[in-house]
């Protein structure tokens, strides 16, 4: 029975003569995969832990697909049945996922989206399982930007990434990723549209990511401005942690222009008040050893203001929707008052009591976002 | 005595704004030449400032009242005399005088309003004219500038000339520069250079109008409009006519007083060869500049680089000025800038200089305690390009390194706008998918409701097809 296993699972060969030509090859990757869809769990599960085991024969940089939907079942079997020590970090089946996320095929996992989204969502899981959420984040880099070495298309995954950096902490490692522009969103392109387009199909060189992996390809959920925002806002977050204010006040930016009409959310206002602190640390003129005073080590954010001393130029980005901007304005007046009090040049008093002054709003503020998980920023 | 009047309960009360140094000019001869209601007003304002000339200026100012026609006027400058000088018998009220002169002008003002209805009755446009002209006149002469300003532009849809504009618009000016009104001044002076005069009358015009723009662009502080205005005014403006009615060289400002105002707009906003090109050398100025001599050497002075003489020398002048009606208001501001100006030009070609020579070099004003100080303030705000060594006790030119600053200067700015069009393609890419917030309907659900959610799917086709559309 294994042997007939491997034999369908072998069905596909990515460097076969036959699909040379990318559209056969299209083809041939969608049919092996509605066979494989086909196939019961119970035909995966054969075989397992034997020398003739299917993930020993068969190589993850070459058969991804099958690869991935083997794996994926059998770490499906494995929570099913509440046996999770295989899946313990260090163990058979942790470290088979963790080997196929480093070296999978691009091409091929392009087909297999909603394996891929599985297997990095089991990553997620199990190293939050273990409570220990800073492992998952290695591979599920290494896993995104295998798939699309710009990760510019944003995912569900790129959201659930940059959570766990922030949890575990790891500011640097969120870095490579938050670094790419995200140049698309996935569109909603109709079959129609896309089966028409017969030299469009996934497997072909493409300019961007956002050509393969839209709302049916099953990389990513249906991703709303919401999440698009959470997005931005941790991680400038993480950018701070990093003490990359420049690029913390640019990606807040991003925040900061999107669509409104005429109105504003929490999200934009708590990218507001992040940005105008970290305008007051970017555009400054540093003026020798200023006074370094530190009101609380919570702080370290104000009191680096104090470190430099700015000047006020806090141009919001032109693009922006002015009435949105009023609106976080009214209410983020204590932040600009901040602001304003900094650029000012030998008026220390004036900075310390307008700090003095927001001690509640930053107390709150400091549990909430600076080193706030991420459920209370999604509330 | 003097002192004896600084105590006085009227400059007691006004500690700020007294002069304390005797002024160097001699209050006879300059009040002298002036005429009209400045005479009055240039006395009040040297009288209420300095206790040396307090009397002198009281004295003549309540003469000078007294033949006039402003009742409220006379009232205020006796008030203020008797905090002065009590025992002094001009400083009692001639209240039969007053009541007398009140009841007079009110008759005048009757009669003048009974003969523009008549005027009005009949229909005649001159005579309308003429009528409103009059209580425009009559209006001036009793201090009440709105009135005065109202009736004179009731004038307007009776002017049959061009002359007439210009005429009333000329009066307009002149109202409004009696009141201090100086972007009223400055709009009317528009308008007589709108009126479209022609040859003779515009000739006859220009230097004036140079001259009051001047004015009214100084006393609004901006210098460099100002300094411009009066160096190009003609030297005709001394010999010029009586225009409109109003002998403004005697009436407004004179000579002179061009001179000063120019010389010292044109210290505070250029630099030193365009003071060299175009007040040093400008022929038409020059006229004016030999009228006060101390402000061209201050002038030739900062030309040559000697900025603390030239310093020294408006400093000595600075109670005069202060004692000046227009330009009390904004010399310090002109000093300032002067004094800075002479910092940053006299820093220029040196890469350090100690602070005791700077702190001899320019002797320090009132505004900063030490030198320090002041050059810290410049170099903070950024006119100064310096760092202050306090252990060494030295002033020091950073080093530039233009070539270095090209290159960061276009880095940056390449970043910048690398990073605005990205902006503008993440708020594209998110109006293409669809997303944008929207007010809610129901402030309860906040985001993520079911009810944003199908909007949002919606949306998203909508945006595909305008995506499509597009390309």
């Amino acid at each position: 029975m294994a042997a007939e296993l491997l034999n369908s699972l072998l069905a596909f060969q990515p460097d076969a003569p036959e699909v040379k030509d990318r559209r056969e090859y299209d083809r041939h990757a969608r049919e092996f995969i509605d066979t494989l869809h086909k196939c019961s769990q119970s035909l995966f599960l054969k075989g397992a832990d034997t020398p003739q085991d299917v993930l020993n024969v068969l190589d993850p940089a070459v058969n991804s697909i099958a690869y991935a939907f083997t794996l994926r079942n059998r770490i499906q079997h494995a929570i099913d049945k509440n046996n999770t020590q295989t899946l313990k970090p260090g163990n058979a089946l942790w470290n088979k996922l963790v080997q196929f996320l480093e070296s999978f095929d691009p091409i091929q996992m392009r087909y297999a989206g909603v394996e891929y989204k599985k297997l990095v969502e089991y990553v997620e899981l199990i190293a939050r399982g273990v409570n220990t959420p800073a492992i998952a984040v290695s591979p599920i880099r290494s896993a995104m930007l295998r798939l699309d070495p710009t990760t510019g298309c944003f995912t569900t995954t790129h959201l659930n990434f940059i959570r766990l950096c922030l949890e575990g902490r790891a500011y640097a490692a969120a870095l490579p990723i938050l670094d790419n522009y995200i140049h698309s969103f996935p569109t909603n392109i109709q079959n129609s549209i896309r089966e028409s387009s017969e030299y469009v199909v996934p497997c072909a060189d493409s300019v961007t990511s956002g050509e393969f992996i839209h709302t049916k390809s099953g990389h990513s959920d249906k991703v709303t401005l919401a999440e698009i925002q959470e997005y931005y806002v941790l991680g400038a977050i993480a950018y701070i942690g990093a003490r990359q204010f420049k690029n913390a006040h640019q990606i807040l930016e991003h925040v900061l222009v999107i669509p409104a009409a005429g109105v504003a959310n929490g999200l934009m206002l708590e990218a507001y008040k992040k940005w105008v602190l970290v305008d007051c640390l970017v555009n400054h003129t540093s003026v020798g050893n200023s006074s370094r005073f530190i009101v609380r080590r919570n702080y370290w954010l104000l009191s680096s203001i104090f470190t430099f001393a700015s000047v006020a130029s806090r141009q919001v980005p032109r693009t922006a929707n002015p009435s949105s901007i009023k609106q976080i304005r009214a209410a983020a007046k204590a932040y600009d008052a901040l602001a304003d009090a900094s650029s000012d040049f030998n008026n220390l008093p004036k900075l310390k009591s307008q700090v003095a002054a927001g001690r509640d709003i930053w107390a709150e503020v400091s549990d909430l976002c600076l080193f706030g998980s991420r459920s209370e920023l999604a509330l | 005595m003097a002192s004896d009047l600084a105590d006085s309960p009227f400059f007691r009360r006004r500690k700020a704004k007294i002069v304390k140094d005797p002024p160097k000019f001699d209050l006879e001869s300059y009040i002298s030449n002036y005429d009209g209601f400045t005479r009055i007003d240039r006395l009040h304002h040297i009288g209420s400032h300095s206790p040396y000339l307090a009397t002198d200026a009281y004295r003549a100012a309540i003469a000078e009242a007294l033949q006039g026609k402003n009742v409220q006027l006379y009232l205020d400058l006796v008030a203020e005399y008797s905090q002065i000088a009590p025992d002094d018998p001009e400083a009692l009220t001639d209240t039969r005088w007053a009541e007398e002169k009140t009841r007079k002008v009110q008759n005048e003002q009757d009669k003048l309003e009974h003969e523009l209805k008549s005027y009005k009755n009949n229909l005649i446009k001159e005579s309308i004219r003429m009528g409103n002209e009059d209580m425009g006149h009559f209006y001036y002469a009793c201090g009440d500038w709105t009135n005065a300003l109202k009736a004179y532009l009731r004038m307007r849809e009776h002017c049959t000339s061009t002359k007439h504009l210009a005429d009333m618009a000329l009066r307009l000016v002149f109202v409004s520069i009696a009141s201090k009104a100086w972007l009223t001044a400055q709009q009317n002076l528009m308008k007589v250079d709108s009126a479209q005069l022609k040859g003779d009358e515009k000739t006859k015009l220009d230097p004036l109008l140079s001259a009051l723009a001047g004015l009214a662009h100084m006393s609004l502080g901006r210098f460099r409009e100002a300094a411009l205005s009066f160096i190009n005014t003609s030297p005709a403006f001394l010999t010029a006519e009586p225009a409109a009615g109003i002998k403004w060289q005697r009436e407004v400002l004179t000579g002179n007083d061009i001179a000063v105002y120019g010389g010292l707009c044109a210290l505070a906003s250029m630099d030193r060869t365009e003071l060299q090109n175009q007040v040093l050398a400008n022929n038409d100025f020059r006229n004016f500049l030999e009228l006060e001599p101390h402000i061209r050497r201050a002038i030739n002075l900062f030309c040559s680089s000697k900025y603390s003489a030239c310093l020294e020398i408006l400093e000595s002048y600075r109670s005069d000025y202060l004692l000046d009606v227009f330009l009390s208001e904004v010399v310090g501001d002109i000093y300032s800038r002067i004094r800075t100006k002479s910092i940053v030009q006299y820093f220029i070609p040196f890469s350090c200089v100690t602070l005791d020579e700077m702190a001899s070099k320019f002797q320090l004003t009132r505004e900063h305690a030490t030198i320090e100080d002041e050059l810290e303030a410049m170099i903070n705000d950024g006119t100064l390009n310096a760092r202050i060594d306090l252990v060494d006790r030295l002033l020091i030119s950073p080093p530039t390194n233009p070539r270095f600053n090209v290159h960061n200067d276009a880095l940056s700015m390449a970043q910048r706008y690398e990073h605005t069009l990205q902006l503008r393609l993440t708020r594209l890419n998110m109006l293409a998918a669809g997303m944008e917030i929207r007010p809610e309907r129901n402030s309860h659900q906040r985001e993520n409701a079911p009810s944003s959610f199908g909007e949002g799917i919606s949306a998203g086709l909508r945006g595909f097809g305008n995506k499509i559309g597009l390309q």
